[in-house]
Formats: structure tokens, C-alpha cells, sequence
């Protein structure tokens, strides 16, 4: 299994090489417009980076994560979600590395293989940031109106939460 | 979006900063923001441009179609749009892949592409198979969470991959509700929008 993985990357890298042989294509063009479009996409990104990385660091100083677990406790108890996982829950969507630092404090205070920890375990596996993906797509295509991508996100996310503590109770 | 998303962020940042007193990291926190955006473009630069570039090269030379029929079936149920346009589908599989194999950073270009595909006739507004791929890309399915497993490994859990039966369940369950989600709600879009 673990193989699969690691030779994958490897593997591409290789197809790609054995492509520039290919006579009958100019495929080593081809894989330089193709850089070149990245680069230009990863430029364009830049401006949006900086609005929310900004927001993301100013959210993780202010103690707002705090905050907001203690308010969010009795609703997340309501949706059988266990509250110690709320920090992770609220930051997944914000912040990939903001999120490996909260999971990284429940491994901590739980051990790897407690409820909590396994829960949110679970939950990072399944998910990807929010803030951070959606927009960068839609700035990449200059959108505006994004409809229902955020609330649908937000919706998904929260029910991936809560079916992770279903999944890791079973589990443990 | 993300302006708004931006000002509620950094308003509630700001009340919890007055709030706990903590108004000088929250100053540092701006700067550190700026900076440490600037030291993710640079680092996604490279990832970028490498899979960009061979995502090109493994079209070019119809691997990605090859991957791209074989989930077509599923690809056309959750986003109709890709029934016309085989390119949109294409690039759609590769992101879909990329994610599956843990292909490193290859999601974002792959993902882009596709949303680059999809958002062909739509101007400002984003068309309801483009607001799926979006959701979709946040809970992407991973064979082998690696970091993840790194991570549990590092808390010296005494099996760190017995993880991945859990996450495999919740990721596909997850997907097909958000997938459902989706569909209905771009459904209901459409029909508005023929109105």
C-alpha cells in the first residue's frame, strides 16, 4: 500500500521523460508552456494569499480559537460531536498548518489513539481547507459570485465532523 | 467572498485580541502574515510548474484520457457539464487522481485547470458544476494520508496506518453526501436561472 504512493510520484516523472523521446511530439514544449502557465497561475494567487494569510495569523494570535470552542461546546454535544475536537473542526477549514498544531495539542493531551485524538484524526484525513481552496480556484478564474461553494463547504465539513466521531467510536 | 470572508475573520480577531489583551501579537501576527504568504507562493511556485508542466505532457500523450475513461461514468453523474466537453472531464479525472495518489501538490494545478474548463461560458458567476468541483476539492479522497499518518506516528501511536480504514469510510461517505448536496442544489440553480 504504501508502495502504490511512493512509487506514483517517481513513476509520472519517468512517463514524462520517456515522453521527451517521442519524435513524432514536441513534448518538451509542451512541458515548458505548461510551467510557464503554472507559474503564471501561482503569481496571480499571490494577492489573494496575502488577504488570508494575513486574516489566518491574526485568528491564531487573537485567541478567537479560544473563544470560540468554549461558545461552540454545547451545540457541538447537541450533534454528538466530541468537544475536545472543536479546535480542529474550526480550523481545519481555515488553515492547513493552523490545523496540524491543534491536532498536534489533542495527540498531546490525549495520546494518538484517544477518542478525541482518533475523531480528529479521522476528520483531517477526509478533508481539505476550506478558505484556502475555494478561493484560490475562484480567484484563478476571476470569479465573483460563488454561490453556494462556501455554506455547501461549511455543511460538509461539520457533517464530516460529526460522522469522524461515529466512524472513530466503532473504531477504537 | 473572500473580502467578506477576510473582514469577519480579522473583525473577530480583532474583538478576541482586545478582548485577551494580546493586541501586540496580533500587530506581529499581520506582518507574519504578509510574510509567510509570500513563503507559500514561492514553495507552491516550483510544485506548480513541475505538475503543470507534466500534467501537460501526460494529456498530450492521451495518459490522462486513458484515467479520465475510466471513471467517466461517475465524473458525467456529479457534474453534467462534462458530458459535452471531454476536455473539462479530462482534467477533472487528473485532479481527481492527483488527490487519490497523493501526487503531492498536483491537486492545485489539476484542480485549476479544471475549474478553468468548466468556468468556459460563465463570466462572473460561477456555474453550479464549478461550485461542485470547488466543494468537492475540500474533501478530497486520499489513499494514503501520509501526513497525517506521519503525524500519528511522530505521537507514537502503536499503529499509525490503522487509520486508514476509518478515513477510507468517512471520505467516500463525505464525498457522496456533498456530491448529492451539490447536485441538488445546482438542480435547483439551474431551474432558477431558466426562469
Amino acid at each position: 500500500m504504501n508502495s502504490i504512493s511512493a512509487y506514483a510520484v517517481p513513476l509520472l516523472i519517468v512517463a514524462v521523460g520517456l515522453s521527451f523521446f517521442s519524435s513524432g511530439r514536441d513534448t518538451l514544449s509542451v512541458f515548458f508552456s505548461g510551467c510557464r502557465e503554472g507559474m503564471k497561475t501561482t503569481v496571480s494567487l499571490i494577492p489573494t494569499f496575502i488577504l488570508l494569510s494575513c486574516a489566518v495569523k491574526m485568528f491564531s494570535a487573537s485567541g478567537a480559537l479560544d473563544g470560540l470552542c468554549r461558545l461552540l461546546s454545547a451545540p457541538a454535544r447537541a450533534l454528538s460531536m466530541v468537544p475536545e475536537m472543536l479546535p480542529v473542526v474550526i480550523m481545519r477549514p481555515i488553515s492547513g498548518s493552523g490545523s496540524v498544531t491543534m491536532i498536534k495539542e489533542l495527540f498531546s493531551r490525549f495520546g494518538a489513539d484517544g477518542l478525541p485524538s482518533y475523531a480528529a484524526s479521522v476528520l483531517m484525513g477526509s478533508t481539505d481547507t476550506i478558505v484556502f481552496t475555494l478561493s484560490a480556484y475562484f480567484s484563478a478564474c476571476k470569479t465573483k459570485k460563488t454561490g453556494f461553494a462556501f455554506p455547501v463547504s461549511v455543511v460538509v465539513l461539520l457533517f464530516c465532523a460529526v460522522i469522524s466521531c461515529r466512524i472513530a467510536e466503532l473504531f477504537i | 467572498m473572500i473580502g467578506k470572508i477576510f473582514c469577519v475573520l480579522v473583525s473577530i480577531s480583532f474583538v478576541y485580541g482586545a478582548a485577551t489583551d494580546r493586541m501586540t501579537e496580533l500587530s506581529a501576527a499581520v506582518v507574519e502574515g504578509a510574510e509567510s504568504a509570500i513563503e507559500l507562493s514561492l514553495s507552491l511556485l516550483g510544485v506548480m510548474c513541475l505538475w503543470s508542466g507534466a500534467v501537460s505532457v501526460l494529456e498530450s500523450i492521451g495518459a490522462v484520457r486513458i484515467i479520465s475513461s475510466l471513471i467517466r461514468p461517475i465524473i458525467c453523474l456529479v457534474y453534467p457539464s462534462a458530458r459535452a466537453d471531454g476536455y473539462a472531464a479530462d482534467c477533472i479525472a487528473s485532479n481527481f487522481a492527483a488527490n487519490f495518489l497523493g501526487l503531492g501538490n498536483a491537486a492545485l494545478p489539476t484542480g485549476i485547470r479544471a475549474m478553468e474548463a468548466l468556468a468556459k461560458n460563465c463570466g462572473e458567476r460561477a456555474s453550479p458544476d464549478m461550485m461542485t468541483f470547488a466543494v468537492m476539492n475540500t474533501v478530497p479522497f486520499q489513499l494514503l494520508p501520509t501526513t497525517l499518518c506521519a503525524l500519528r506516528a511522530s505521537a507514537g501511536a502503536d499503529e499509525p496506518f490503522s487509520i486508514l480504514v476509518p478515513i477510507w469510510i468517512s471520505s467516500a461517505v463525505t464525498m457522496v453526501f456533498a456530491a448529492v448536496v451539490c447536485r441538488v442544489l445546482g438542480t435547483i440553480y439551474e431551474r432558477r436561472k431558466n426562469e
